[in-house]
């Protein structure tokens, strides 16, 4: 896809998320670690809003990615009383090895939520969630960074306080912590998508006794940890939502196009689900296959090609923004298509269509008498009139565009 | 009307500035009065637009009812972005322009 150069992507290992060599370490198993700001006024809870069902398919479209073991998704526990607080999310995307980490950045991804995203965060840690997680789960992200002490070299650093974590919750240290019911603390080193970035240690803690679980217990549990670290973040989330493969239950009756404009379309494409289809090769025969294009789209667009054509790629579709290219790095600008704000129009274009009977000689006359009042009509405006091309049809849709209209008066265009 | 009306009315140009505008839907309203039941349908209004109807000789004019909340809208211009994007490298489409109607259809 064209979009503009983007300077720095997901990396596994330190290598890029294309890069062959990540062939190498196909089975290290790969959680993904997506956090989401939304716009102000976005609640994908609320199943009025398109934000809402955009999501839910959004859900859906990943756990089609080849590899994907389980989703598992809550909204931040927002503890500020600010109005004008955003939503914000926190995604967990387990994969069983490399390669559906990998597909998952060069899919479709999250790319339906770019309208509601304000910022992003795409990350991963070489990790495996348990297989038994409660339904009933809250997850907490606790996140450290290291001071930098140049007499340590940081390897050592980041294998020691690796070490301190998993002994922290070992399984002695758990019973502890039992009546604070955590059902897992997973740690790891955040996945570094630059040499120079400081590196951040995740923990995972899943509490299956409200969020956050018994927090007391905890701090005194981590502050050994904490004492090492020079900050210290914590993100409560709720309940856990989960998304398995071919999860049917995602989606809901209102997420159809019943009741839209394109259930109206009668075309045979519109009435059969599509599956989509992922390679991680290129695809030199078709093109835009392997660079970011739907596959089922580029054959719709080579039917209307055809004679006589018949098109049926009828909406926006066809092209997408990888799932790498919206992070904490970079969120995909709208500056290619220029849409003027409302209500500062300084030129414009007058159109004006009707639907006529073929031949018909009184509106034919009376149309050329028309165009040249208006051709006439202040500095000789370009006039283009157009018919619609559908031939068997007694009636006839016609279009005429009336040159630029600036501030009350037709110029030539 | 012949040449030399057209050349007399070309000499003295111009209704200028703002009759313009309300000439323009005159005219279309008399229009619409003449051809009587032979045309239905008949709609015009003005469009916010780039330069494009002297640089094109086919179009493919699709009509999207916007929604009225914003996050919506930019949600609809990523997609739209994204079908630009496709179409013009991979079809014949040289232009695709996007362009705004700020006014309802004023039948």
């Amino acid at each position: 896809m064209n979009i503009e150069y983007v300077k720095t992507l997901p990396r596994f290992h330190d290598l890029i998320y294309y890069s062959k060599d990540l062939d190498k370490l196909t089975d290290l198993p790969v959680l993904g670690i997506l956090h989401f700001t939304f716009h102000p006024g976005v609640d994908i809870a609320d199943t009025q809003q398109c934000a809402a069902a955009l999501w839910r398919k959004s859900l859906k479209c990943v756990s089609t990615v080849p590899g994907f073991e389980r989703l598992l998704w809550s909204p931040v526990n927002d503890t500020s009383t600010s109005e004008s607080s955003c939503q914000q999310v926190v995604v967990l995307i387990q994969w069983n090895g490399v390669p559906g980490w990998k597909m998952f950045q060069l899919s479709f991804g999250f790319s339906m939520m770019l309208g509601y995203i304000a910022q992003a965060s795409n990350r991963c840690i070489q990790h495996t969630l348990p297989l038994e997680i409660p339904s009933s789960c809250y997850l907490e992200l606790v996140s450290f960074q290291l001071p930098a002490t140049p007499s340590t070299p940081q390897v050592d650093r980041r294998t020691e306080f690796k070490v301190k974590w998993d002994n922290t919750f070992s399984r002695p240290c758990q019973a502890a912590l039992s009546e604070a019911v955590l059902v897992h603390a997973g740690g790891e080193w955040l996945e570094r998508d630059t040499d120079s970035e400081d590196p951040f240690f995740v923990g995972l803690l899943l509490w299956n006794l409200g969020a956050g679980g018994n927090q007391s217990i905890l701090v005194n549990r981590i502050s050994p940890l904490v004492e090492n670290a020079s900050s210290t973040v914590s993100v409560c989330a709720n309940q856990l939502a989960f998304v398995s493969p071919n999860d049917a239950s995602i989606l809901q009756p209102s997420d159809s196009f019943t009741g839209c404009e394109i259930s109206k379309i009668r075309h045979p494409a519109f009435q059969k689900p599509v599956q989509p289809r992922y390679s991680l090769h290129e695809d030199l025969g078709t093109p835009g296959t392997s660079v970011g294009k739907d596959i089922c789209h580029v054959e719709s667009m080579s039917l209307a090609r055809q004679k006589p054509p018949e098109r049926i790629a009828a909406g926006p579709a066809g092209a997408w923004y990888r799932a790498s290219t919206i992070s904490q790095h970079y969120i995909p600008l709208q500056a290619r298509l220029q849409f003027l704000p409302h209500g500062l129009i300084k030129t414009g274009t007058y159109m004006m269509s009707f639907w006529a009977r073929r031949g018909n000689q009184h509106v034919q006359s009376s149309f050329e008498a028309l165009q040249m009042r208006l051709w006439k009509l202040g500095d000789c405006p370009l006039l283009k009139r157009g018919d619609d091309l559908v031939k068997e049809m007694d009636w006839a849709k016609i279009l005429l565009f009336i040159g630029e209209y600036r501030q009350g008066i037709l110029h030539r265009g | 009307m012949g040449d030399a009306d057209l050349l007399q009315d070309l000499s003295n140009p111009v209704h200028s500035n703002e009759d313009t505008y309300s000439l323009l839907q005159q005219y279309l309203r008399e229009f619409s009065e003449i051809s009587g039941d032979d045309i239905q349908h008949l709609q015009h209004r003005m469009t916010a637009s780039p330069q494009f109807v002297g640089k094109c000789s086919d179009a493919d004019i699709t009509f999207y009812e916007m929604p009225s909340d914003e996050n919506d809208r930019r949600a609809f211009r990523y997609a739209m972005m994204n079908y630009g994007e496709y179409v013009i490298p991979y079809t014949a489409v040289s232009n695709l322009v996007v362009f705004k109607i700020p006014f309802l259809p004023e039948d």
